[in-house]
C-alpha cells in the first residue's frame, strides 16, 4: 500500500468499521500491511513484553530505554475531574515497579502499554537528514543503524518519546515490530510472550488475522491523534483524557 | 610576545586540551563505561547543542552587522568589516566543530555527501546552507584583506610567511568581489540562521513550534552580533592602546538598543500567547517550566541582566555614551544570550518523554561542561591567533 493511500483511508475514519473496510480494500495492491492492537483492559503489568524485547533485541537492560514499556496511571476518582490527581509509574527495565502497593496511590488503576506507533505520517521520518529512517512496504518504520548519524533529531521529533539513544551502539534505537521475525511469520516477541494477549499484531489485508478482526468489531483509539501522525498502533479501552 | 601574553596561550592551550579530553571521553569512555548523560534520563539535546546555536546564531549576526557598513552605506561600521568577518569566521568555523563533535557517528557524514540525503529534513538544509556560508565567508574575507596582505608580505616573519601564502593567487579588484560575495553571503546567513530556527519550529514541542521561531533567531543574531563586535573591538582597542573607535562604539550601541526593544517585545509576545489560557495544556506547561522551574535563568539571567539592565545601561547617557558602558552592556547581553540559547534548547525538551520518563530538570555533566569551556577557548584563542596572522590593523 502507498503511503499516501494509508494517511487517506486513516484520515477519514472515526469508527471501527470503516477504518478496517477501507483498509483491506487495498489488498490488490501489496500483499501486507501491519497494524497492532493493545488492549488496555488485559494488561496486568507483569512486565514480560519490556524484558522479552530488551533481550531479544539487544537494549540494555538496566538503562531505562526501552523499544516498549509499560505506563500505569492510579486516578483518585473521588475528586472533581477538573482536580483529578493522576499518578504515573512507569516500568522501562527489568525491574517491576507494578508489584509495589505503594505505588498504587488512589482508587482506580490501570496499564497503558507503549511502543513506537509506527506512523503513517512519522516525524521521526521525516527529520532524520540522512534516511536512516524509512517505510517499508508494510509500514514498518525502520532505523538503519549502518547510516544513523546519531544527531538526535528523530527522538525530539517523536511526539510518542518512543525512540531513543542506544548508548552501546552509539545510533538510535526504537521497536521494529520485531522485524527480523515477523518477516519470517513469527509474532513480535511482546506479543509472544504476553500472558493475557493484551498485544496482537497482524496483518490488516488478511482477514482472517486477529488485529483485522479486532478492529472490525470493537472501538478503537491511537494515542496523540492530534499529532496527525496515523499511528499503526491501535489501542482498546484507552482512557484518552487520561494517557499522556 | 610578553608574560601576559605566553600565560595567555598556556592556558587557552590548557583549556582547549581538557575540553579534547573531555569530548573524547564522552564518545569512546575509555575510563568510564557509559555516561548517566547518554541514557534516557536526560534529554537528547543538550549543552554542546545550545552552544552550537549560540556560536552559529552569532555569527549571522556578526555577519548582518558588518554588512550594515559594508553594505548598506553605516560609514562609521565600515571600520570593524574585517574585525568583525574574520570573529564571524572563527566563530562558525567552532560552532560548526562544536556541533559536528556533539554528533555521535560524525563521520558517516560522508553518506550526506555522497548524497544520502533526505530533502524533507531541515537539518540537512540547515547544514547545506551553513556550510554555503563558510564558504562564501571565507572567500569574501580573503579578498577583503587581499590588498593588506600584499603588504603585510614585505614584513618578514611568520606573519609574511602567512601574507604570502594566501597570496599565491593573483587577484585584481578583490574589493569588488568582496562586495558582491558579501551580498550573496550575507544572504546565505539570513538563510542559513532563519532555517535552523525553522528545524526547531516543526517538533512537536510546544516552545519551539512557533512559526515566527526563524524570524527570532535573525533578531536575536542581531542583538549577540552587535555585543560580541563590541566586545571584540574594545579589547583589540584596550591591548592595543589605542581608544579612538567612538564612532564605531555609539553606532553599535544604537543597533543594540532597538534590536534589544524588539527582542523584549518579541520575547514577552510569544511567552503571553504560549501561556494564555485558550493555549494547549502543554503550551502552558511549556512556559510553566521556563518560568518556575528555570526562573532563575529565564528571569534573572536571561531577562534581567540580558536584556533589561543592559538596555537601561545603553539608554542612560551617562553610561551609553562612555565605551565602557557599551562595553559591559555588551558582556551583560552576551550572557544573557547564552542562557537564551540554553533555555530555548533545554526547557524546549521538557514536555517530552522518552520512554515513558518524564524529563523533569537537566543537571549537566561535568564533561559536557569542560568541554563546552574547551570550545569557548577554542574561539578565543583562534580569534586571538587571527589577529596575529592577519592583517587586521586597526583603522582610525
Ligand atoms: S512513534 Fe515516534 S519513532 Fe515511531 S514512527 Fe512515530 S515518530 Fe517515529
Ligand atoms: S539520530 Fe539517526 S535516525 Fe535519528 S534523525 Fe539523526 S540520523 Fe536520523
Amino acid at each position: 500500500m502507498k503511503r499516501r493511500d494509508f494517511i487517506k483511508l486513516i484520515a477519514t475514519l472515526t469508527i471501527s468499521a470503516p477504518i478496517v473496510k477501507a483498509l483491506t480494500t487495498q489488498e490488490q495492491e501489496t500483499d501486507k500491511s501491519y497494524a497492532f492492537v493493545v488492549d488496555v483492559n488485559k494488561c496486568i503489568g507483569c512486565g514480560n513484553c519490556v524484558i522479552a524485547c530488551k533481550v531479544e533485541n539487544d537494549v540494555p537492560m538496566d538503562l531505562p530505554i526501552a523499544r516498549t514499556w509499560v505506563e500505569g496511571y492510579s486516578i483518585d476518582e473521588n475528586v472533581p475531574l477538573s482536580k483529578t490527581k493522576v499518578q504515573k509509574i512507569v516500568m522501562n527495565t527489568a525491574k517491576n515497579p507494578f508489584l509495589d502497593k505503594k505505588n498504587w496511590r488512589y482508587s482506580k488503576n490501570f496499564l497503558v502499554p507503549k511502543l513506537c506507533n509506527h506512523c503513517a505520517n512519522a516525524p521521526c521520518v521525516n527529520v532524520c537528514p540522512v534516511y536512516a529512517r524509512f517505510h517499508t512496504k508494510e509500514g514498518v518504520v525502520l532505523v538503519d543503524k549502518n547510516t544513523c548519524i546519531g544527531c538526535k533529531y528523530c527522538i525530539v521529533a517523536c511526539p510518542y518519546g518512543a525512540t531513543f539513544l542506544n548508548p552501546e551502539e552509539k545510533v538510535t534505537d526504537k521497536c521494529t515490530f520485531c522485524f527480523h521475525r515477523i518477516t519470517k511469520g513469527l509474532k513480535p516477541a511482546c506479543v509472544e510472550v504476553c500472558p493475557t494477549g493484551a498485544r496482537s499484531f497482524g496483518d490488516l489485508n488478511d482477514k482472517e488475522s486477529i488485529v483485522y478482526k479486532i478492529l472490525k468489531e470493537k472501538e478503537f483509539s491511537v494515542l496523540k491523534p492530534e499529532e496527525g501522525t496515523l499511528p499503526r498502533v491501535f489501542y482498546l479501552g484507552l482512557e484518552e483524557y487520561l494517557v499522556e | 610576545m610578553n608574560g601576559k601574553e605566553i600565560t595567555f596561550i598556556v592556558v587557552s592551550l590548557l583549556i582547549i586540551f581538557i575540553g579534547a579530553l573531555s569530548i573524547y571521553q564522552m564518545h569512546t569512555q575509555p575510563i568510564l563505561p557509559i555516561e548517566p548523560y547518554e541514557t534516557a534520563l536526560g534529554i537528547p539535546w543538550r549543552l554542546l547543542v545550545a552552544q552550537y546555536v549560540f556560536f552559529a546564531v552569532s555569527a549571522t549576526g556578526l555577519c548582518i552587522v558588518v554588512s550594515l557598513g559594508e553594505l548598506f552605506g553605516v560609514k562609521k561600521l565600515e571600520k570593524i568589516a574585517k574585525e568583525g568577518l574574520v570573529m564571524a569566521l572563527v566563530m562558525i568555523l567552532i560552532g560548526l566543530m562544536t556541533i559536528g563533535l556533539e554528533i555521535e557517528q560524525v563521520m558517516r557524514g560522508s553518506y550526506a555527501m555522497l548524497g544520502h540525503t533526505n530533502p524533507s529534513s531541515l537539518m540537512f538544509w540547515m547544514i547545506m546552507f551553513y556550510v554555503l556560508y563558510l564558504i562564501f565567508l571565507s572567500f569574501e574575507t580573503w579578498f577583503l584583506l587581499y590588498d593588506d596582505l600584499l603588504i603585510q608580505a614585505n614584513e618578514g616573519g611568520l606573519r609574511s610567511f602567512v601574507a604570502k601564502l594566501l597570496t599565491l593567487i593573483k587577484i585584481e579588484n578583490s574589493k569588488e568581489y568582496a562586495k558582491v560575495l558579501g551580498m550573496i553571503k550575507l544572504v546565505t546567513a539570513v538563510i542559513a540562521t532563519s532555517t535552523l530556527g525553522a528545524l526547531f519550529s516543526v517538533t512537536h514541542l510546544k516552545l519551539w513550534h512557533d512559526p515566527l521561531l526563524p524570524i527570532y533567531f535573525i533578531l536575536t543574531a542581531i542583538v549577540s552580533g552587535a555585543a560580541l563586535i563590541v566586545i571584540g573591538v574594545y579589547l583589540t582597542d584596550y591591548f592595543k592602546g589605542l581608544n579612538e573607535r567612538h564612532e564605531v562604539f555609539q553606532t553599535l550601541r544604537h543597533v543594540l538598543v532597538v534590536s534589544i526593544i524588539v527582542t523584549i517585545l518579541f520575547t514577552a509576545w510569544k511567552l503571553i500567547i504560549k501561556a494564555y489560557p485558550n493555549s494547549t495544556l502543554l503550551s502552558r506547561m511549556a512556559v510553566y517550566n521556563l518560568m518556575s522551574d528555570y526562573a532563575i535563568n529565564f528571569w534573572v539571567f536571561e531577562f534581567l541582566i540580558g536584556l533589561i539592565l543592559p538596555l537601561m545601561l545603553l539608554i542612560l547617557p551617562k553610561t551609553g555614551q562612555k565605551i565602557e558602558g557599551i562595553f559591559v552592556s555588551s558582556l551583560l547581553v552576551i550572557t544573557g544570550m547564552v542562557f537564551c540559547r540554553i533555555d530555548h534548547v533545554v526547557v524546549g525538551q521538557l514536555t517530552m518523554k522518552i520512554s515513558g520518563i518524564d524529563v523533569t530538570f537537566v543537571s549537566f555533566h561535568p564533561l559536557e561542561i569542560l568541554s563546552s569551556i574547551g570550545f569557548v577557548a577554542l574561539f578565543v584563542f583562534g580569534y586571538y591567533l587571527a589577529h596575529k596572522l592577519l592583517p587586521l590593523g586597526v583603522e582610525v
